[in-house]
Order: C-alpha cells, then structure tokens, then sequence
C-alpha cells in the first residue's frame, strides 16, 4: 500500500526519526517495539551503571540486589 | 534509562493508547526482574511503581503543561521538569523503597526512597528530552549536517564528549569529579552549533 501513496521530496531526505514518525505503526506494532525497547533500556542501564563507585547509590550494602548495584 | 522512555512513550502516544502501552511494558518488567532473580511479587511491585510514575508524570505534563510536549518553549521544559521529574516520581519511589524493604532486598526504606527518586529523575531528565525532541518535530538531523564540514564537525563533536564522558566516568570520579565543569563548553558548542535535538544525546552520552 506504501507504493499507493503519494511520497513527498523532502520526505524521502528525512531521517529515520521523521520515518518512524511519519509512518502509521499499528497500535499493537508500537507496544511491541515499546515493550522490548523497555527491555533493552533496562539491560543497557544495567550494563552501563557504574559498579562499586560512589555515584546514586553511596551506602548500598555490599549485598544489595536492587536497584543499585 | 527506562523510566526515561516510559514516559516519553506515553507522551508521544494518544491517552487512549495508554494501556496498550502499560500491558507491553510489564512482560518487558517482569523478564528483567526474574532475569535478575527478582520474585513474583516484588518484581510485580516494581512494575507497579514504574508504571504509576510514568502515568502520573505524563497525565500531569498532558493535563498542566501541553498535551504533545516538543520542549520549545521553557514552560514546557519545567513542566517536564517539574511534574515528570520531580513529583511523579515520588509516589513510585515510595511503592519501590516499600517493597525493597518489606522483602528484605533494602535495610533502609530513605537510602532506598533517595536511590530511586534520584535515578528515575535523572532518567526523566536525560532520556526523555532527547526522545520527545527527536521525535517531536519535522525536519531531520541531516538537514543540520549535511555539508560535510559540518559532518565533520559533529563527529569531532560527538568523539570529544564520548571521550570527556569516559575520562570522567571510567578514570575520573564521576559526578564528584573536580573536573565535571569541562563538559559546559563542549555542551554549549553543540547546543550554539546543532540546535536542541543535537543538544539532547550529549547529556545521555556523557551520563
């Protein structure tokens, strides 16, 4: 259907972010890219906190599961 | 980084997409936690807390500030500060430090509270701006970087704060460091060259 619609210049110029917004995901597409984005945004801040330093979470028990370590 | 995205999603998305958006986050909740051996219960908490936070920040920019919020303006910048930020994340941080306590995960319910509210204001603060100017408005970042001077100036761009980031975090102190001020040239130098949606990755970047 795409190939149906007429595509403006400075649309096919744009970005992937214009792209993403531009383009009517169904409601159920955009719960699933949320939720795994949510997934992968939570391992990522997992990967990338900063382990053992004084940073937000100064005074955790060594022990502490969550969320700071 | 994604109690950051939380909200921004359901501010880019129409209210009534809103429990479509809460259903997707919570098998995405629940996997992470059992993945880190989290149980059933405080791992359903803890989505709770996310969830009451990201509704109540979006519901209080949506209904006080604006209902699509791009951050062109500064009300809409405090907005976003105050009521996403600030406030709604005080009853999350309350459901969360609550549960960590009550399960035996925390000792302390205000060390807990403060690690919470703190790092799901600094995501608020960091993550959301950068999704809701990115995917705000027309007009693509290439538009600002096309030549390729310019090109090659946002790669020096981007490398320096990349490399000030991780001088900072990986040998430096972090945000004690005495030379955490270095980043306000670099910061102002995108910002005065790239605009705001140029300005958005760096603080994610150098967090």
């Amino acid at each position: 259907m795409a190939g149906a619609l007429p595509i403006p210049m400075n649309t096919v110029d744009s970005s992937l972010a214009d792209f993403a917004r531009q383009r009517p995901f169904a409601l159920w597409q955009k719960a699933i890219g949320f939720g795994l984005a949510y997934f992968v945004c939570a391992m990522a801040s997992k990967l990338l906190s900063v382990h053992g330093a004084t940073y937000l979470a100064s005074g955790c028990r060594p022990d502490c599961m969550w969320p700071c370590c | 980084m994604p109690a950051g995205l939380y909200v921004a999603v359901l501010l880019m998305n129409e209210r009534r997409s809103w429990p479509w958006m809460v259903l997707a986050s919570l098998p995405a909740n629940l996997l992470f936690d059992f993945i880190h051996g989290t149980k059933i219960i405080p791992a359903f908490l803890f989505c709770c807390a996310d969830t009451v936070q990201a509704l109540a920040g979006a519901w209080l920019v949506r209904r006080f500030v604006t209902p699509r919020p791009a951050l062109a303006t500064l009300r809409e910048f405090a907005g976003l500060l105050g009521f996403a930020a600030l406030l709604s994340t005080v009853p999350g941080a309350v459901i969360g430090a609550a549960t960590l306590v009550h399960f035996g995960l925390s000792q302390s319910f205000e060390q807990s509270w403060k690690v919470w509210w703190g790092s799901n204001v600094m995501a608020v603060l960091v993550f959301t701006p950068f999704l809701l100017a990115w995917f705000s408005k027309p007009g693509g970042w290439r538009k600002r970087v096309k030549p390729p001077k310019r090109f090659a100036e946002a790669l020096l761009l981007l490398v320096s704060v990349v490399i000030y980031a991780s001088l900072l975090l990986v040998w430096g102190r972090g945000i004690m460091s005495t030379h955490r001020a270095m980043a306000i040239p670099l910061l102002l130098w995108v910002g005065l060259r790239f605009g705001l949606r140029a300005r958005r990755p760096s603080p994610c970047s150098s967090r």
